[in-house]
């Protein structure tokens, strides 16, 4: 009779310990997928642009720099990625760009530069769909880019956008990061080749430019 | 000057037609760059790379072992804002001057790229035909019936060269098809398999034509 009962409580346990093993298992997948994913590195190869013959101050404002795409399974660090891709785009736009520091301001002081071009804001949206056919994961990325003078007068704001969405097919994204960050890449990158389209043909910039060229003459 | 023009152009066809298979895949290679375009600017990871391109390539490379295919997204990187879904030229036109554009023909002949296909296409389909009806019960159960579903792949691929910034060939591929699922107890689907067909005729005829080019410009010098 002892043993019986015995018996019985191995079997009932055998469930829970199961059950316990699933869920420790189920955390642990949880867990590595909740991490913060890195973002593929940009291309080698330097964007193609007329650079411009001037000197600018390159700044990060913190709503650029620290945007997240984030949900409760994955969480990607855009702003970081956005920095490092805007940091080539803007060598190559200009013959010089140097990182101007947070503090003090660079409204706020002679940066002896001749103009001061600020990425503002980067935001990113994602909404995660499903695999059922009619419910697509969406990715949304936007940039807010000014250039001013180095006296604080504005020259040019863009704001460039990228959308993608893709429906998942069934058992497509086990792990959602192999669906969700290729589409984060190419919003950004669509996003900024906009923005370098844009810019290398605005009436505004070539004005600036054409006024840096004149200035250069006179002295 | 026109018989100088012929006798090169049959000398060109007498050096492609009289090398022997495994002599043309021991000639020199033949540097080539492949980019979907138009690329649909909905789809934007299709750009990036596609079965359709993976498709070609393989069959490129089986036709001509010579040719050397560098994919599209590493001559989307290169040209990297220009040739982007959302950026990229909408017309023939604005696609050769863009090639004109001396970064532009810098950044691909330095990888020792000397011609560029451009292939677009895809697959339309009709409305299914037909019906299937499917039941079960008393520990039985089947389908019965037949539809069918008619499929064209038109796909067809420029060949820019590089050195004269100008489309030199134009091939083209349709393939029609129908998919079909017979039913008797079991639906037994049967593909059209259309694109894999487009994709083979259109990448042997990508390869003759890269080939020929080849030579004739080796013939020219």
């Amino acid at each position: 009779m002892r043993w019986i009962e015995s018996e019985r409580l191995a079997s009932a346990r055998l469930p829970r310990l199961l059950k316990q093993w699933a869920c420790a298992a189920l955390v642990t997948l949880a867990l590595t997928a909740c991490g913060t994913v890195p973002l593929e590195p940009s291309p080698e190869a330097a964007p193609i642009f007329r650079q411009l013959d001037a000197r600018v101050g390159v700044v990060y404002a913190s709503p650029a720099r620290t945007a997240v795409l984030s949900n409760p399974l994955i969480r990607i660090e855009v702003g970081q990625a956005s920095v490092a891709r805007f940091e080539r785009v803007f060598t190559s736009m200009f013959t010089q760009a140097v990182a101007l520091p947070d503090w003090p301001p660079w409204r706020e002081r002679s940066t002896g530069l001749d103009g001061v071009i600020v990425l503002e804001q980067t935001d990113a949206e994602l909404v995660l769909g499903d695999d059922g056919g009619r419910n697509p994961d969406v990715v949304r990325i936007a940039y807010r880019v000014c250039l001013y003078e180095s006296g604080g007068a504005e020259i040019r704001c863009w704001n460039p956008a990228a959308r993608h969405s893709h429906q998942r097919h069934p058992l497509e994204c086990l792990d959602m990061r192999s669906c969700i960050m290729p589409q984060t890449e190419i919003c950004m990158r669509e996003a900024i080749a906009r923005f370098m389209v844009e810019a290398e043909t605005d009436p505004a910039l070539k004005a600036w430019s054409a006024r840096i060229a004149r200035r250069g003459v006179s002295r | 000057m026109m018989g100088v023009g012929i006798a090169r152009t049959l000398v060109a066809a007498s050096l492609f037609l009289g090398t022997p298979l495994h002599a043309q895949a021991d000639a020199a290679a033949i540097a080539v760059g492949i980019v979907g375009w138009p690329a649909d600017p909905s789809d934007a990871m299709h750009a990036m790379g596609s079965d359709m391109e993976a498709c070609l390539v393989a069959r490129i490379v089986e036709a001509a072992p010579e040719i050397v295919v560098t994919r599209q997204r590493t001559i989307r990187d290169a040209l990297f804002p220009l040739l982007e879904p959302a950026t990229q030229p909408a017309t023939e036109e604005a696609f050769a001057v863009l090639l004109a554009r001396e970064e532009v023909r810098g950044r691909l002949v330095q990888r020792g790229l000397h011609y560029l296909i451009a292939f677009s296409g895809g697959t339309l389909k009709d409305k299914p035909g037909g019906g299937i009806l499917c039941g079960g019960g008393f520990g039985a159960g089947g389908c019965l019936g037949f539809s069918w579903q008619g499929e064209t792949t038109a796909l067809d691929a420029a060949l820019w060269s590089l050195d004269a910034g100008v489309r030199i060939r134009h091939e083209d591929a349709r393939v029609e098809g129908m998919f079909v699922m017979p039913a008797f107890i079991l639906p037994v689907p049967i593909p059209a398999r259309t694109k894999a067909q487009a994709c083979h005729e259109l990448g042997g005829k990508i390869a003759r034509a890269i080939r020929q080019t080849a030579a004739e410009h080796a013939a020219n010098r």
